[in-house]
C-alpha cells in the first residue's frame, strides 16, 4: 500500500513541477521573440551588424604594404605567401606577390596585430564559400609594384581604402566562372 | 548502430556499438556497451577520433605561435586554456601580469564558464528528453558569444590572452553591456531552476544514479565540479590562487546529496547550475574593482624562457586544466601536454558503468560533462 | 615552493632508502627516480601519511634522443597537506619499458595508455594497454622527435591535393651527437624500434 501512495505521489509531483516548468514556457509566449530571420530579412546586412573587432576575412591594402613580411613570420600557419624582388633598374623593392590563403587561416589575428603600418586587417566579410578550396588562395596583387614607404614620424599615416572595400571585390570575381587572375590553384 | 550478438556457453551478452555520432555522446565519441537485457555489464569509451596532435603542434610553433592553437582544445573552454598556456609561459619567464589585465581575464574567464555551464546544463536536459531549456540557455549563451565578439573578435575562438596579459581593453560601453547582461541573466538561473531543474522527472532520473564515492572519484583523477559533486571540497580558484582570484569573495559548491545520494548524477546538475550564481558574483565584483592601467607586460616578441620545466593549471570550467610546459631555452616548446578533466572523467566510465541501465549512461555522460576534443587534442 | 619540494623530496628518499637526484631548474623543481624503484616510490607517495599524494595529477612522457632515454613524468598532488610533486624517470629509448602504477592510482591507466600511444612505452602490469588516442593500426609514435608523418593512412593522403607538402619531418636537434639518432631514422620506418614491444602489447 505504501508502494503504492508512494507511486501516486511521484504523479503528483511529476505533475505540479511539470506545471512549473510549463508556466515559464508559457510565459515566452508573451515575450519579444530573440530569434532573427537570417540572412535576408534584418535590418541591416549582417556584416554590417557585426562588431567594430569581429574578425573576418583577412585584407591587405598593397598601397601601404611595405613588404615587410612580418605578418608571414607571425602567421603559425604559414597561410601568407609573400613575394618582395628587387628591381634592377629602379633599385626599388617590388611587391610581386601577397596571396592570402583563406582556407587555411584560422582567423587568429596575430598578424594583424604585428602589421607595423597597419595595411592588413580583418574585415567583417565572411561568407566566402567555394566550389573549389584552391580558389580561396586570394591574390592582392595584380602586378607587381613598388613596395610603400613606411611613413615618418611626423608625417600622417597614408590613407588606406576602406576596410571590406578590397575583399568584397576580390569576393565578387570568385563567382564568376574561373577567372585566371583571382586565386586558382599556383 | 551495428548490433553484435556474442553468445558464450556460460553467459549471453549483447555488445551494442554507441556512437562515433550517437547524439548523446557530444562529439564524436564511441561507447562500446556490453549488456545483458536493459543492464550494463561495462561500457567501455573509445576515445580518439578527434585527434589533431595538439601537443605535437606545440613543439613545432613559436610560443606566442601556439596561443591560437590553445583555442581549439576545447570550444567550451577557450579562455581557460588560454589562461593556463599563458600562465605556464608566464611562469618559465618570470613576467608579472599587470594587475588590469588580471582581472581582465578572471572577468573573461567567468564569463566564459557560465556559457560552458549553460552548455552543458542544456545538454544534460536535452540529453534526459527535455528540449526546451537547451533552447532556453542557447539564447543566454549567445548573448555572451555577442559580448565576446565585442571584446575580441570571436565568438568561439577568441585567442584573447597573450603571454604576459591580454590582447585588447575593453570597448568602450563593453561593462555597461556586461552588467546589463548581469542584471537579465541572474533571473534567468531561478527560472531555468523552475523550469527544470526541480522537475520531478528530471530528478528519478539523475537522483541516486551512477554515484561517484570521493575515493574513486580522486582516484581517477576527477576534478572541477564532478569532483565537487563526490563531497571533495576543493576548487584551484580558492585553494591554490592564482591571478586575481585572491581578491575575490565566492563559495564553492559541494555535492549534498540533494535528491539521493552524494555525487550522484543530480549533484552534478546542481553544483553547476550554484556555479554559474558564483560566476554572476565573481563577475559583479570585476565590475566594481577593475583597477587602470595596462592591460599586457612588456614581454620579447619572440620569448626565449630559460631551460626547465613547469606545470600550471587553471580551474577550468570541467575542473583542474593543467599545461605541463618543458623549455630547452629555445623559441619553441619542447614539449608540452595538455591535463584536461574530460580526459580523467572519461576513464572512470568503464568502473561505474557495471549495472546500471542503458537509458542511464546517457545521463552519466552528459553529467560528467565530457567533451571528446578536449579528450583527444 | 622549492624547499617545501625538496623537503618532500627528501621525505620520499627517506622512506625508499636511496638518495634521489633533485634538480632546479626555472620552474618547478622535479626529483629523478630510479626506474626500478619508479613502483615503489609511487606506491610511497600514495601510502605514507605525511605525503599521501592521493591525486595523479597527470603522467606523460618526453623523448629526449640526445640522452637515449624516453623520461616519463608524473605530477602529483595531495588534497590534505595541499602539496605538489614532480617525479621523473628514464626509460631506455630503445626498449622503453616501465613499472606500470594503474594499481596506485586507477587514473594511471588512461595516461599510461596514452604515453603508450604516443611515444611507445610498455607499461607491464597495465590491464588495458592499448592505443588510445590513435588508431589501432597506425606504425610508429607520433611524439618521438625522431618521428616522420606517413604520406598516406590506409590510402587516404596527410597532404592536401595541389597543396605543397609540408610535414612534420625528425625534430632532433642538429644532428651533432649522431650516435642514436641516425640509427634509427636508417630503420625501413621511422619509429619501428619500440614498435615490436607495442605490437605484443596491443595482442593482451
Amino acid at each position: 500500500m505504501g508502494s503504492f501512495s508512494e507511486y501516486l505521489a511521484n504523479i503528483g509531483r511529476s505533475i505540479v513541477t511539470l506545471g512549473d516548468g510549463l508556466a515559464v514556457t508559457f510565459s515566452y509566449l508573451l515575450r519579444k521573440p530573440f530569434t532573427i530571420q537570417y540572412p535576408d530579412r534584418t535590418e541591416k546586412p549582417v556584416v554590417a551588424m557585426l562588431p567594430e573587432r569581429s574578425r573576418g576575412i583577412l585584407e591587405i591594402d598593397i598601397n601601404v604594404c611595405t613588404g615587410c613580411s612580418i605578418c608571414a613570420k607571425q602567421c603559425p600557419i604559414d597561410c601568407i605567401h609573400i613575394e618582395v624582388v628587387k628591381d634592377e633598374e629602379t633599385k626599388q623593392r617590388v611587391l610581386k606577390r601577397f596571396d592570402i590563403d583563406v582556407a587555411k587561416c584560422m582567423f587568429c589575428g596575430l598578424c594583424v596585430e604585428a602589421c607595423p603600418v597597419s595595411g592588413l586587417r580583418h574585415t567583417h566579410e565572411f561568407e566566402g564559400s567555394m566550389s573549389d578550396v584552391h580558389r580561396l588562395m586570394l591574390s592582392f596583387v595584380d602586378k607587381p609594384q613598388p613596395v610603400a614607404k613606411p611613413a615618418k614620424k611626423d608625417e600622417p599615416a597614408p590613407e588606406t581604402k576602406p576596410v571590406g572595400s578590397i575583399v568584397r571585390k576580390l569576393l565578387a570575381d570568385w563567382w564568376k566562372p574561373a577567372n585566371p587572375t583571382s586565386g586558382g590553384p599556383r | 548502430m551495428t548490433e553484435v550478438l556474442q553468445s558464450t556457453p556460460d553467459r549471453e551478452e549483447l555488445i551494442l556499438n554507441m556512437g562515433p555520432h550517437h547524439p548523446s555522446t557530444h562529439g564524436v565519441l564511441r561507447f562500446i556497451v556490453h549488456t545483458d537485457g536493459e543492464i550494463m555489464r561495462k561500457a567501455v569509451p573509445d576515445v580518439g577520433y578527434l585527434h589533431r596532435g595538439l601537443e605535437k603542434i606545440a613543439e613545432l610553433q613559436t610560443y606566442p605561435g601556439y596561443m591560437p592553437f590553445t583555442d581549439r582544445i576545447n570550444y567550451l573552454e577557450v579562455m581557460f586554456t588560454n589562461m593556463a598556456y599563458a600562465t605556464a609561459v608566464e611562469k618559465l619567464l618570470g613576467t608579472e601580469v599587470p594587475p588590469r589585465a588580471e582581472v581582465l581575464r578572471v572577468l573573461v574567464c567567468e564569463l566564459n564558464r557560465i556559457a560552458s555551464h549553460q552548455i552543458t546544463l542544456g545538454c544534460i536536459t536535452m540529453d534526459l528528453g527535455a528540449f526546451t531549456p537547451f533552447v532556453h540557455l542557447l539564447r543566454e549563451r549567445e548573448r555572451i558569444n555577442d559580448l565576446m565578439e565585442a571584446l575580441c573578435g570571436n565568438r568561439l575562438t577568441f585567442n584573447y590572452m597573450r603571454i604576459g596579459g591580454v590582447s585588447q581593453d575593453v570597448p568602450d560601453e563593453w561593462l555597461k553591456q556586461l552588467e546589463a547582461f548581469l542584471d537579465h541573466f541572474e533571473p534567468v538561473i531561478d527560472e531555468f531552476d523552475s523550469l527544470i531543474s526541480y522537475n520531478e522527472i528530471l530528478i528519478k532520473r539523475m537522483g541516486e544514479v551512477a554515484v561517484i564515492c570521493a575515493e574513486d572519484a580522486v582516484g581517477f583523477g576527477l576534478v572541477g565540479p564532478n569532483l565537487r559533486a563526490s563531497g571533495v571540497d576543493w576548487d584551484v580558484r580558492r585553494d591554490l590562487p592564482y591571478g586575481a582570484y585572491p581578491q575575490m569573495d565566492f563559495q564553492v559548491p559541494v555535492g549534498m546529496g540533494e535528491k539521493g545520494t552524494v555525487g550522484d548524477c543530480f549533484d552534478r546538475f546542481i553544483i553547476r547550475v550554484e556555479e554559474m550564481r558564483q560566476s554572476c558574483k565573481i563577475l559583479r565584483q570585476c565590475l566594481a574593482n577593475l583597477p587602470e592601467g595596462d592591460i599586457k607586460a612588456k614581454v620579447p616578441k619572440m620569448p626565449r624562457p630559460p631551460k626547465g620545466e613547469v606545470y600550471s593549471c587553471v580551474e577550468g570550467a570541467r575542473g583542474e586544466l593543467g599545461v605541463y610546459l618543458i623549455s630547452d631555452g629555445t623559441p619553441k616548446p619542447y614539449r608540452l601536454k595538455w591535463r584536461t578533466g574530460s580526459f580523467a572523467g572519461l576513464s572512470i566510465i568503464e568502473h561505474i558503468s557495471r549495472g546500471l541501465m542503458i537509458a542511464d549512461l546517457v545521463a552519466v555522460i552528459a553529467t560528467l560533462d565530457v567533451i571528446a576534443p578536449e579528450m583527444d587534442r | 615552493m622549492t624547499t617545501a619540494s625538496k623537503e618532500i623530496c627528501k621525505k620520499l628518499a627517506d622512506k625508499l632508502g636511496v638518495v634521489l637526484d633533485f634538480r632546479e631548474e626555472a620552474g618547478d623543481p622535479w626529483a629523478l627516480i630510479p626506474a626500478e624503484r619508479w613502483k615503489q616510490a609511487c606506491l610511497t607517495a600514495r601510502d605514507e601519511p605525511e605525503l599521501s599524494f592521493n591525486f595523479l595529477r597527470s603522467l606523460c612522457g618526453v623523448d629526449r634522443p640526445d640522452d637515449g632515454v624516453i623520461e616519463v613524468v608524473a605530477h602529483l598532488f595531495s588534497y590534505q597537506h595541499r602539496h605538489a610533486l614532480v617525479i621523473h624517470t628514464n626509460t631506455d629509448r630503445s626498449a622503453s619499458r616501465l613499472e606500470s602504477v594503474s594499481s596506485v592510482w586507477p587514473a594511471a591507466i588512461w595516461h599510461e595508455r596514452e604515453t603508450f600511444d604516443l611515444f611507445g612505452v610498455d607499461f607491464t602490469g597495465n590491464p588495458d594497454l592499448r592505443r588510445i588516442l590513435l588508431p589501432e593500426d597506425w606504425v610508429g609514435h607520433p611524439l618521438l622527435k625522431d618521428y616522420e608523418e606517413p604520406d598516406s593512412y590506409r590510402g587516404i593522403p596527410t597532404t592536401r591535393p595541389g597543396y605543397e607538402k609540408k610535414k612534420f619531418g625528425p625534430q632532433l636537434k642538429k644532428p651533432a651527437p649522431k650516435k642514436p639518432a641516425p640509427k634509427v631514422e636508417k630503420k625501413p620506418e621511422g619509429g619501428e624500434a619500440p614498435k615490436g614491444t607495442a605490437g605484443s602489447a596491443e595482442q593482451k
